[in-house]
């Protein structure tokens, strides 16, 4: 239902683009976004960052980037993790710079296996003013435009790759994933020059026992970053109204600055000191109170999402607890652990 | 002990009665919030219900209220005609409206007949029935201000005073004293009300006193997914 709601708002533009048969498709990992959060409460005031709003935004934008990315229909599997993925095909990491409901300004990377970099710029743009917040809609939002610009950016890098340039990424990021695990066993087929880009020197063979331990081990790691999915999606789902409605509030208020200096000298529907003007003075304040407290409640719903999760692995039970952060963390341990203690498979 | 409170209670009156009338001749001076505070704050934490019979009668703060305004607006009159009724004909002027409005919005923010507070080293929230959370973050021990399209809040301790400043759309500004006594036992919420139509703010105090929820062997956590997820806590099963 999400897709489709998604792709009628993208309209046919991302649609019609034809998927070449001969070059393989990219994963894409994104990583959630830096919240750029000054420490100084007093700088966060004087900038108007509501730390709840931020906290949730840097988990909200990324998801969304990863529905226009996947509703393209011009990427593998579309990953958003905790943190940045080691075994990445093309890795994205954003930090918000601005948003305030009616600006969005994001710095945003894009860099593929290789250190090859597809984007590093800051995206700017300004609310669709035309995009409804009274109804939201899963798949509308007033940056969607903007998301649309990363998602042209990346397919425009892609595009100008050939089929070879698209397998290396696909090798080097198995093989720098593996080495990862095993920096010993694996360093030796990838070299890296001074400015940070990989070349492949050689690949193991398919059925070397080596590699196919590091598959098995991947594999794993896709059940659990599948269940890390659910839970943003689960909470972009959740935060998407609240957000929403923070975002209206602050668009009608921005509307309400403007007309200021008009109303302060025109009669306001009530008398200036009168109960009714201040009630409506208060009530306004509270809701936006409330709405902050709702938000940070939500926030921490999530934070609290730690389900607690269990997770099937070579027939033993692993369970995990603590934040998603944590999680994955631990996670990534628990991998690392199991293919050093294990050792390689026979073929 | 009813002597005692009735005393306590004419002697607040009186205080207040003078702070009016010496508000008329100065500006009156709002609680400083200290920029850093140099010692450990007071833990106001737990359950508070409304004590009626220490708290301000909002019907009888009122009157006084009224009685000064008048006083003030009519410096002739002693602010009753003989009926004993107050005077709303001209004298009063339009601002009446606003006097009126200020007091009826006061008693309505300070119903408050039940609070929980939650607080740490860093932070202490307020909740209030049917309304905002009085929320502070003094991490490092420095006032914190919060600023909303609607209006700025700041809040600090002074002393072992915490402090909520509101100031609203309208001219409206709202300054929140919360005190607790020595023994931890009782706490006070004192609220002054002021808008810019009024010369005169309004200030109401309130008492609480602590009450114990039930203990329970259940803990809960808000999640996305699941909502509210509760499981037994094993040392209270235990104990």
């Amino acid at each position: 239902m999400r897709a489709w709601v998604f792709v009628a708002a993208l309209g046919l533009a991302l649609i019609c683009h034809a998927q070449p048969a001969d070059k393989a498709l990219l994963d894409v990992s994104i990583s959630g976004f830096d919240m750029n959060l000054p420490d100084d409460s007093r700088v966060q005031q004087a900038q108007q960052i509501f730390p709840a709003v931020r906290q949730a935004e840097a988990r909200y934008l990324p998801s969304f980037l990863k529905l226009t990315l996947e509703d393209s229909g011009r990427w593998g599997a579309v990953r958003l993790l905790p943190d940045t993925d080691s075994g990445a095909e093309v890795q994205i990491s954003a930090s918000i710079v601005q948003s305030d409901g009616s600006t969005l300004v994001m710095a945003l990377t894009a860099i593929d296996a290789t250190g090859r970099v597809w984007a590093d710029k800051t995206y700017t743009g300004t609310a669709m003013e035309s995009v409804s917040l009274n109804q939201p809609v899963l798949g509308t939002d007033p940056f969607l435009y903007l998301y649309g610009e990363i998602a042209d950016d990346l397919t425009t890098v892609y595009d100008s790759l050939g089929a070879g340039d698209i397998e290396a990424i696909r090798k080097i990021a198995t093989l720098r994933y593996a080495m990862a695990l095993a920096p010993d066993v694996f360093a030796s087929y990838l070299q890296q020059d001074d400015s940070g880009l990989y070349t492949l020197l050689r690949y193991p063979a398919d059925n070397d026992p080596f590699l196919q331990r590091v598959l098995e081990i991947r594999e794993h790691e896709y059940v659990f970053i599948d269940v890390v999915d659910e839970q943003y999606e689960s909470f972009f789902v959740s935060i998407k109204p609240v957000y929403d409605l923070w975002r209206r509030y602050r668009r009608e208020q921005r509307a309400s600055e403007a007309d200021k200096v008009n109303r302060e000298s025109q009669d306001s529907d009530f008398r200036r000191g009168s109960y009714m003007a201040l009630r409506e003075s208060y009530n306004n304040y509270r809701w936006a109170r409330m709405q902050d407290q709702y938000l940070a409640e939500i926030n921490e719903g999530f934070t609290n999402e730690v389900l607690p999760t269990d997770i099937t692995l070579e027939d033993s039970l692993y369970h995990l607890s603590g934040t998603l952060d944590e999680q994955y963390d631990e996670w990534q341990a628990i991998l690392k652990e199991l293919y050093l203690l294990d050792g390689p498979v026979s073929p | 002990m009813l002597k005692i409170n009735t005393c306590y209670r004419l002697c607040r009156t009186s205080i207040l009665v003078t702070t009016l009338l010496l508000a008329a001749c100065s500006t009156p001076e709002t609680p400083r919030i200290n920029e850093e505070v140099a010692y450990e704050v007071v833990d106001m934490s737990g359950h508070w219900e409304k004590d009626y019979q220490l708290s301000d009668d909002f019907e009888t703060e009122f009157n006084l209220y009224l009685y000064d305004v008048q006083r003030r607006l009519n410096p002739q009159s002693d602010g009753l005609n003989r009926s004993g009724t107050f005077i709303t004909g001209p004298a009063a002027g339009a601002s009446m409206e606003a006097v009126v409005g200020l007091a009826r919005f006061t008693e309505e923010i300070t119903r408050m007949p039940l609070l929980e507070i939650t607080q740490d080293r860093s932070r202490i929230s307020i909740d209030r029935e049917e309304d905002f959370a009085l929320f502070c973050e003094f991490f490092n021990r420095q006032v914190a201000s919060t600023v909303t399209p609607f209006g700025t809040e700041q809040c600090g301790w002074n002393g072992e005073q915490l402090l909520f400043q509101l100031n609203l759309g309208d001219g409206l500004r709202i300054l929140y004293q919360v005190t607790m006594s020595g023994d931890g036992r009782q706490l006070n919420i004192t609220t002054t009300v002021s808008s810019s139509q009024v010369a005169s703010p309004i200030t109401i105090s309130n008492y609480y006193r602590r009450y114990e929820v039930p203990e329970t062997d259940i803990d809960c956590i808000l999640t996305l997914t699941r909502n509210n997820v509760c499981r037994r806590n094993p040392q209270q099963v235990t104990n």
